[in-house]
């Protein structure tokens, strides 16, 4: 028997949670087809997040295209396709025209290696300042820390879930929220142990009576605890948040049960989320919104 | 006194790729700072070492970690001493948040404000 898993018409970070409820209540080796014809848009934590989703699934899944040609053209420009393909059975018709060209900052990309955090830092180094500067009004000495924070949120990958993953860059308006001002968004998204198992790992741990997916987050992203026991390790994560205080921004990082976010006065978000839906890996997002003047 | 000059950005292109620019993840600061430390054990008469980054582009968190405060702690108790110069703004952030863990910071060095040492609070 296949199981359906609808896909919301705006898939987001918050939406991706509807996926991972009816997920959760299945074995690893079920049939899963992720039904995605009525999707209307698509975040690059939406389109990274099901191609990690279909890393965790034992028995090859099957993705339903958008049904809108509009948004599988979009999928498609974003690199989604080219990934998805080996990783599920597609249903429907993928748009081949017009692949090559690019229609985000950064397409969907794989983070397997260091040298593809060098290759994600040049390429998005190089597209990034306009956007930065002529869109998000920030100062030009902003591309610099932006590269720094994705270079750092890539290698959280490399360095710790042992497990290759996903990053994708994008910026556009947001219709509803924040006055319609751009935003820019970072999504990197992987299947692998996590950020719970990855702090066990360490030797010499000490035990504490509360430990669980959200204190592991806390640990790792409030205070720097890393599982290497050379005192400069942990810093990266740490020194993101910092970034992205600076500019209004906000920093949110998924694992297991629970999610941690930075929340800045414009959203309504909560700090910690507990008892979420099961999922592996660790799925980071950062959003940095346009500067308005007060 | 005799000065050993590095430019990190040549020891980035012969350490790790000729088409890098960036000192990114801590892989390529570890090769970098073992071909720094082989420049500093080629030049040991020299007194003062000069690290230049003026010609690198972006440094993040791992490589300042390994190739600057790695070095200073490595040779904190002997020669040589080391000055980092063609600092950015955005390398000096980067720099500054990792000495800060292990006790240090970096302090301007004599009159050249484009010239900074690493000193144990």
């Amino acid at each position: 028997m296949t199981n359906v898993i609808t896909v919301p018409p705006s898939l987001d970070d918050a939406t991706f949670e509807q996926i991972l409820e009816p997920l959760s209540r299945l074995q690893r080796d079920d049939k899963v087809l992720i039904d995605a014809r009525h999707a209307r848009w698509a975040s690059p934590y939406g389109l990274t997040a099901l191609l990690a989703l279909a890393q965790t699934r034992l028995e090859r899944p099957s993705l339903a295209v958008p049904e809108a040609d509009d948004v599988a053209l979009y999928w498609a420009r974003a690199g989604f396709f080219r990934y998805a393909a080996d990783l599920y059975d597609i249903v429907g018709s993928v748009p081949r025209g017009r692949q090559s060209e690019p229609a985000v900052l950064l397409e969907v990309t794989p983070v397997n290696a260091s040298e593809d955090v060098h290759t994600v830092v040049d390429k998005v180094q190089q597209r990034a300042q306009s956007i930065l500067v002529n869109e998000l009004k920030l100062d030009a000495t902003a591309t610099m820390r932006f590269t720094m924070a994705l270079s750092e949120t890539c290698q959280n990958i490399v360095e710790h879930a042992e497990h290759g993953g996903w990053v994708a860059v994008n910026s556009y308006r947001w219709q509803k929220r924040l006055g319609g001002r751009r935003v820019l968004v970072i999504a990197v998204c992987d299947a692998g142990r996590g950020f719970r198992a990855s702090l066990e790992s360490a030797p010499g741990r000490p035990r504490s009576d509360r430990w669980d997916d959200g204190m592991a987050l806390e640990e790792a992203v409030m205070r720097g605890v890393s599982r290497f026991r050379d005192t400069g390790r942990g810093q990266g994560l740490a020194g993101v948040r910092r970034f992205i205080g600076r500019w209004d921004g906000k920093f949110s990082v998924r694992s297991g049960t629970a999610r941690l976010a930075i929340v800045p006065t414009w959203d309504d978000d909560v700090p910690l989320k507990e008892n979420l839906p099961p999922f592996p890996g660790a799925q980071i997002q950062i959003t940095i919104p346009e500067r308005v003047d007060r | 006194m005799m000065k050993n000059h590095i430019d990190v950005s040549s020891v980035l292109r012969l350490a790790v790729s000729e088409s890098y620019s960036n000192l990114v993840t801590r892989p390529t600061g570890v090769a970098v700072r073992v071909y720094i430390e082989a420049q500093i054990q080629a030049a040991s008469d020299c007194e003062v070492t000069v690290i230049d980054f003026s010609q690198v582009g972006m440094m993040d968190f791992s490589c300042a970690d390994e190739i600057v405060a790695k070095l200073v702690m490595q040779h904190e108790t002997g020669t040589p001493t080391f000055v980092f110069t063609g600092l950015s703004e955005s390398h000096i952030e980067a720099i500054d948040v990792v000495l800060e863990r292990h006790g240090m910071s970096l302090v301007s060095h004599e009159a050249d404000s484009n010239s900074y040492i690493a000193v144990t609070h």
